[in-house]
């Protein structure tokens, strides 16, 4: 008997719906089984059904209305709450998952996203892939290169100019955040004045966890004037502030290319 | 191209006036149909301790405040030996090769969709209707 030839696969690119943004999955190396991405968007779906705050029978849904006590959560919701309150003192409370105006409610979107790609991520290096790249409505990890190039160039979203960007970041490991006003207006709340920030347009956080790196572009834009001076204080992550007199600062390691 | 600048949401945009507005002195005769919300206490600050009220009145959320220790006041200006290990250049806009593109989150509606969510709840309570925020 011989053995049968090694099917070879890929490059493989998907992109479905969920969270409500587009998912987008692609994976260069052979010999991936196309089922690694069906895990990969299911393991989404479930993270929709289990932390949405638009399904009435989330867990997150059911915590908010007291039907459901912590102790009794999946433990994935409690590792998420749990890595919240980190990011929430890490960032000095910019970070808050409490709902405005509404005792005891809580929305953790802010980190479940970037968290749930990088699992996803898991999933796919489980399946042997080495080269491949998530990005989950602008919110982005990569590891190793696209076809045919070293790294990956990424591209910071112009505020104003919808057909370019203002930067490249290259990279060949890690992840890329960015919050911003231009696409759903002034949405980032400063949970500590009660207003909104004017004077940032866009911060993007570059660094090796996406959750974190969302969280703390959530985090630094409700900061606004002060956010340049928080990143300044960063170790692992680099950060990029567009402010709206149109000036860029970036932190040293910033890698553009 | 500013015109991005415009193209705010309304409901934040809500809170951003009223917060702009400052205190409305409370007047007797308005006393009466005017209640005020507390938020939770955050501990986290980096002000201290602070707790948000808000203001309803006649169904409208007319003031948004923050309370915090008044010996920490807030810093308004970029700290300037900070600035020196940031880089500064002019925005620019470039169209160039690339593999993905980052932008503004998609679960961001997710904050508006809480907000709906304790407009609803406030109305409940019939303390506001949904026209105080639209």
């Amino acid at each position: 008997m011989t053995a049968p030839p090694p099917v070879i696969y890929g490059p493989l690119d998907r992109v479905e719906h969920i969270m409500g943004m587009p998912i987008g999955i692609e994976i260069h190396d052979p010999e991936i089984d196309p089922q690694t991405l069906d895990a990969a968007f299911a393991w989404f779906r479930w993270v929709d059904a289990t932390f949405s705050t638009y399904k009435a029978d989330s867990e997150i849904s059911r915590l908010n209305r007291g039907e459901l006590t912590l102790a009794d959560a999946h433990p994935e919701v409690r590792a998420v709450l749990a890595r919240c309150q980190e990011l929430s003192e890490e960032t000095e409370g910019y970070f808050d998952i409490r709902v405005p105006f509404l005792r005891g409610v809580i929305d953790p979107s802010g980190l479940v996203k970037g968290w749930s790609v990088e699992r996803a991520g898991q999933i796919l290096a489980e399946a042997g892939a080495h080269n491949y790249a998530i990005n989950a409505g602008g919110d982005i990890i990569v590891r190793g290169h696209p076809p045919g190039a070293d790294i990956w160039r990424i591209g910071i979203k112009h505020p104003f100019e919808h057909d370019y960007v203002a930067a490249v970041v290259g990279a060949t490991n890690g992840a890329v955040a960015t919050s911003a006003t231009y696409e759903r207006g002034q949405h980032i709340f400063n949970p500590h004045t009660g207003g909104l920030p004017t004077d940032v347009l866009s911060v993007s956080i570059t660094g090796p966890d996406l959750g974190t790196a969302d969280a703390y572009a959530t985090a630094v834009f409700a900061m606004g004037q002060d956010g340049p001076t928080w990143v300044a204080t960063l170790t692992d992550y680099e950060a990029m502030i567009i402010l709206d007199t149109r000036t860029v600062l970036t932190t040293a390691g910033f890698s553009q290319v | 191209m500013t015109d991005s600048k415009l193209k705010r949401n309304a409901l934040p945009l809500t809170f951003a006036a009223v917060a702009a507005t400052g205190v409305l002195s409370s007047s007797p005769a308005l006393a009466a149909t005017s209640t005020t919300y507390k938020g939770a206490v955050a501990q986290q600050s980096r002000w201290g301790p602070i707790q948000v009220t808000i203001t309803v009145r006649n169904k409208k959320i007319t003031n948004v405040k923050a309370a915090v220790s008044p010996d920490n006041p807030r810093s308004t200006f970029i700290e300037s030996q900070a600035l020196p290990q940031l880089k500064q250049e002019v925005l620019q806009a470039q169209n160039v090769t690339i593999n993905t593109v980052s932008g503004a989150s998609d679960t961001s509606g997710g904050y508006v969709a809480s907000l709906q969510s304790a407009v609803k709840k406030a109305v409940k309570a019939k303390a506001l209707t949904t026209k105080a925020l639209l």
